[in-house]
């Protein structure tokens, strides 16, 4: 039987990068259902897109580096 | 809820679960499976930590515990948890630790015998369990008062959570739940923090709490907005917040799910710095939580369950989308304890129970196969004490049975750490604080009209230090007289203060010290684990500077809490 290999780190940071913006668009939806506290849904669906971008450029980074560029 | 908060409770947990499941590698022996290989780091288990000991249990039954005890509960959160993992962290975790065992039960029975060993993993057993029928009370309450779910599709999902947790745990072993619990945790602070933001902007902040509830009774607020306010008949305040304090430095001291998380720390500074940080991030989340209370009553003051407080602000306060978040922090509250108390109990149970006296010497695999296949059954122990949790409310069942049955176990613990007693009182200790805590119930519970100071669950906590403690230095006192002291050789390497020799020698010494385990797979196990170092950097040839040390955190945190508990919130 052929061995499990853990996903490499850069895989890691794709799979975050994902899964943060799908959450911050789904927070960010939830404003077409009204108002209300909408300050607070801007303020968490801002945070997560900004990790999800920082996610996202250490992922492209460390692919550029695999391919030594 | 609509479907855009059905829509953030599944992304976040099912992601989190497929990372548990996918990202992390999957283990092989028993080393792996249950202690990480040694190679956790203090952000991973602090955070882990924090996720094992607060579940939706302790979201839903603390602002429940709050509606009634009030702020008198932050002492439980702030001083006792902190103070429990101390003592964990920098006494009892570390004889275990050098010597390569795997559980505290095993260290139990080389400091005080058999009998010590097989009756922390019954107790281990019925409170964890009592635990997770906490939670999934808790978890039913939120789909239930939350999301108007159906009861019988409420059980389904309660169910569903937990068979999942059971995946990455059966695959990834403790490596799986620490990770994964480290990023629950995050959810459920968010989660935290949103509900509160809400509820108290809305409350007007603390006057218009205060004013809210001196409508209702003008003693409310002096009750529910102090920690020293809450005191039931015959039983000062100091003493309710003496019992809430030993109850949660009993749950660290003696759970093996906290426990084995600090075992597969890379060094002992990170075992030690992981409490740090666990006592900090509890102590900001729960600040959040246990102020629901007062604020539920503020706004609800005839809830007949309690524990439905904090389902009805979430219900109250919060817009779509925030509903979600809050409640994927619940669902992921629940993972995160529900992995912790698998592995967990799965070790006590293979270790202590299985290994040591069902099945001697089989293969390392075997032993890791068996342990994977004991976490659904742990996990589904839980459901058994659903029927007993609603009408008390689930704080006040579980403060009952703490008292009574958990803290003797502490105590004889701390002794078996701090004190030379003799190896035949571990089991002395136990009896007695469990005929205490056991007849004390009944008293309780048939009315015989017992004095308070006995019956009371608050007097408990005292007395299962006492009455265990006093009946070991008696024993050992006699036995002193009889046999003579304790021999040096019998206690080196399992107490905090007694001598240690080196690392290697220690290992051996340990691996051949009881005869019953010659030749078995404990006894390799223990002769094979790995040495780990003290730190995980270089220390200056000075030591080391003052920010890295975490004694000096822990006092710090200490010092802060005790002036917040006692002068300003007393």
């Amino acid at each position: 039987m052929e061995e499990y290999q853990e996903p490499a780190i850069p895989l890691k940071m794709l799979y975050g990068a994902v899964f943060l913006f799908i959450i911050a668009v789904l927070v960010l939806a939830s404003l077409f259902y009204g108002p209300e506290l909408w300050w607070v849904k801007v303020l968490i669906g801002g945070g997560l897109l900004a990790f999800s971008a920082l996610f996202a450029a250490l992922y492209l980074r460390s692919m550029g580096r695999g391919r030594g560029d | 809820m609509t479907l855009i908060d059905w829509l953030l409770v599944i992304v976040i947990n099912v992601g989190i679960v497929i990372y548990g499941v996918a990202a992390i590698k999957r283990t092989k022996g028993s080393f792996e499976w249950y202690l990480a290989a040694k190679t956790l780091p203090w952000w991973a288990i602090g955070l882990s930590a924090f996720g094992t000991a607060v579940d939706t249990g302790d979201y839903v039954a603390v602002a429940g515990g709050a509606y009634r005890f009030g702020l008198s509960q932050l002492a439980f959160w702030w001083l006792g948890l902190a103070v429990g993992w101390f003592v964990l962290s920098f006494f009892v975790i570390r004889p275990i630790y050098r010597t390569g065992m795997f559980t505290n039960a095993e260290w139990l029975e080389f400091r005080f015998g058999r009998a010590s060993r097989v009756l922390a993993v019954l107790i281990n057993l019925q409170s964890r369990t009592n635990v997770l029928g906490n939670i999934y009370f808790s978890l039913f309450l939120v789909l239930n008062v939350i999301a108007g779910v159906p009861d019988s599709i409420s059980w389904i999902v309660v169910a569903f959570v937990a068979a999942t947790a059971v995946l990455y745990i059966i695959t990834g072993g403790l490596k799986s739940d620490v990770i994964t619990d480290a990023l629950q945790s995050i959810a459920m602070i968010v989660g935290a923090v949103v509900l509160w933001g809400a509820v108290w902007w809305a409350m007007g902040g603390w006057r218009g709490l205060t004013e809210k509830l001196s409508a209702i009774d003008p003693k409310l607020p002096d009750t529910l907005l102090h920690v020293g306010g809450y005191s039931p008949g015959g039983v000062p305040p100091i003493v309710v917040v003496s019992g809430m304090t030993i109850a949660l430095i009993t749950y660290a001291v003696i759970n093996q799910y906290e426990a084995i998380r600090f075992l597969g720390a890379r060094s002992e500074w990170d075992f030690k710095m992981a409490a740090v940080l666990a006592s900090v991030v509890t102590a900001v989340t729960l600040w959040f939580n246990v102020t629901m209370g007062p604020l539920a009553r503020a706004d609800f003051p005839e809830l007949k369950i309690v524990d439905q407080a904090y389902p009805l602000l979430v219900q109250k306060y919060l817009p779509p989308g925030l509903i979600g978040i809050v409640v994927a922090g619940l669902v992921a509250a629940a993972y995160s304890t529900f992995d912790s108390i698998g592995v967990g109990i799965s070790s006590l149970f293979v270790r202590d129970i299985y290994a040591r006296f069902l099945v001697k010497n089989a293969s390392d695999e075997h032993y890791t196969l068996v342990g994977r296949l004991f976490t659904p059954v742990v996990i589904g122990l839980g459901f058994l004490y659903v029927p007993f949790l609603a009408a008390p409310g689930m704080f006040a069942f579980y403060i009952r049975l703490a008292g009574a049955i958990a803290v003797p176990l502490m105590t004889v613990i701390l002794m078996g750490i701090f004190t030379r007693v003799h190896r035949a009182t571990g089991l002395v200790g136990l009896l007695v604080g469990l005929t205490y805590g056991i007849s004390a119930i009944l008293a309780d519970f048939n009315k015989w009209g017992w004095p308070v100071w006995y019956t009371s669950p608050w007097w408990a906590y005292l007395w299962n230090i006492v009455l265990p403690a006093g009946s070991m230095f008696l024993t050992s006192a006699i036995l002193d007289k009889v046999r003579g002291p304790v021999e040096e050789e019998e206690l080196m390497g399992l107490i905090s203060t007694g001598r240690e020799p080196d690392a290697e020698d220690l290992r051996e010494m340990v691996a051949t010290r009881l005869k019953v385990l010659e030749g078995t797979w404990l006894q390799k196990t223990l002769r094979e684990a790995p040495r780990m170092p003290e730190y995980p950097f270089p220390v200056p040839s000075g030591g080391l500077p003052w920010h890295k040390r975490p004694a000096v955190w822990a006092w710090v945190y200490l010092g802060v809490v005790s002036v917040l508990l006692f002068v300003v919130l007393w």
